[in-house]
């Protein structure tokens, strides 16, 4: 990951910062469930993509509703909470001026594998949570 | 002995071999040594070509579109394109990886102006359009729950509001779209080991190779994007393995992966549309 600021131009850190708070904005303020984007993988089988229910754990976490948030997508709800949390973290760091943490290539490699891992979980419990219904 | 000069073709005497000055005119003359050993031949490569570590010889430049100050704007894209789309491998291996701000802006420029070209084009047939996609929403399956919602008019670009909106938010998603694709991209290289240069490398790659999906521009819709977005698969391949500095195999599965999930909605969305387009024939016959 790039170094954060150069020259007092935004980096890659507070890029993806500036999508996630952009991300909280859409959720929050946006009528985004009135368009009624049904999964055409859904429609077609019956059951639920890998991404299903990502849009409702957003805006349910957007409006405070935890649990509205992890029945709908518990990655989803995972990951709304981690990329506002993350925007917060980046903030608070560029206002106290402090440099973007440096990782070793084999932490970014961990929680590449961890991320995947959770999205294959989570395709896993929303197919076991479709059959059971 | 006499001696000839390659670049006069004018004859001198001289006692050695060896570079040197021809006396007419000057340039230098290399004369080998007939007696001279063979050169012996090339140690074997350390790396198999592509393989992790092999240590790259070509030079890092920038890319024409970080010269744009001194080429011209218009000049400095058509000749990063032509780079980027037509030769990948060469351009992926050579170009800079420090500065992928260029390589965004690069790509945003390529998918907002695809954008607007696909917005205009819904535009202009925005009613035959939304008469057609309700048509076949009445034949598929719970396709009712769709009629007279955002998404009917977003597709048929029917309202103004929704054009005006499109053209505005097209630079703002593409900007979003290119670093979300690069950080999906980068979790997969991480995953396989494939990711040796970093999230700069990748940014860069998927930046440079968006200038694929400008193809998307071209009065044929459907088609010009399906061309685009597999013509952005290749060149974000060959860009991943030669900036990644990786193998072709690691490459091409860091790209694929990520379409296949993505392949399996849009199989799904076809196999609809295939069905809702039958049905439409057998009611209309």
């Amino acid at each position: 990951m790039a170094a954060g600021r150069r020259g007092g131009r935004p980096g890659i850190p507070e890029v993806f910062a500036l999508i996630g708070a952009a991300s909280f904005l859409a959720a929050r303020f946006l009528p985004l469930l009135e368009i009624h984007s049904e999964c055409p993988f859904r429609l077609a089988t019956g059951l639920p993509c890998a991404t299903c229910g990502m849009t409702h754990a957003f805006v349910a976490l957007a409006r405070g509703d935890l649990a509205g948030a992890w029945a709908a997508s518990p990655l989803g709800a995972g990951l709304a909470g981690g990329a506002w949390l993350y925007a917060l973290l980046d903030l608070a760091r560029v206002g106290l001026g402090l440099p973007w943490p440096s990782l070793p290539q084999r932490a970014w490699r961990a929680l590449a594998v961890a991320t995947l891992s959770a999205a294959a979980l989570n395709w896993a419990w929303m197919l076991w949570c479709a059959r059971m219904a | 002995m006499l001696a000839r000069c390659v670049h006069c073709q004018k004859t001198f005497d001289t006692d050695r071999f060896g570079v040197q000055p021809c006396p007419h005119c000057g340039q230098q003359v290399h004369l080998a040594d007939p007696t001279a050993p063979p050169p012996a031949p090339p140690a074997p490569a350390a790396y198999p070509p592509g393989a992790p570590g092999v240590p790259w010889a070509a030079a890092e430049a920038d890319a024409p579109f970080a010269q744009r100050a001194t080429l011209g704007w218009v000049r400095a894209y058509l000749d990063t394109w032509k780079l980027a789309c037509l030769q990948p491998s060469l351009f992926f291996r050579s170009v800079k990886i420090t500065s992928p701000g260029n390589a965004v802006l690069f790509g945003v420029i390529s998918m907002t102006v695809a954008s607007w070209f696909q917005t205009l084009y819904g535009a202009l047939m925005g009613a035959a359009t939304r008469g057609m996609f309700q048509e076949i929403l009445k034949q598929v399956p719970q396709g009712d729950r769709f009629q007279d919602t955002w998404v009917v008019q977003w597709m048929a670009g029917a309202t103004a509001i929704g054009t005006v909106a499109q053209l505005i938010a097209a630079p703002f998603v593409s900007l979003v779209w290119i670093f979300i694709w690069a950080g999906i991209y980068q979790l997969f290289l991480l995953v396989l080991g494939a990711a040796s240069r970093g999230f700069e490398a990748t940014l860069t790659v998927v930046g440079y190779a968006s200038g694929a999906l400008l193809i998307g521009a071209a009065p044929v819709p459907g088609l010009a994007n399906l061309v685009a977005g597999t013509w952005f698969i290749f060149a974000a391949s060959i860009g991943f393995r030669e900036a990644q500095r990786t193998t072709s195999a690691k490459a091409w599965a860091a790209t694929s992966l990520p379409f296949l999930a993505v392949c399996l909605c849009c199989c799904a969305a076809g196999w609809l549309m295939i069905f809702g387009l039958s049905s439409l024939k057998v009611h209309g016959g």
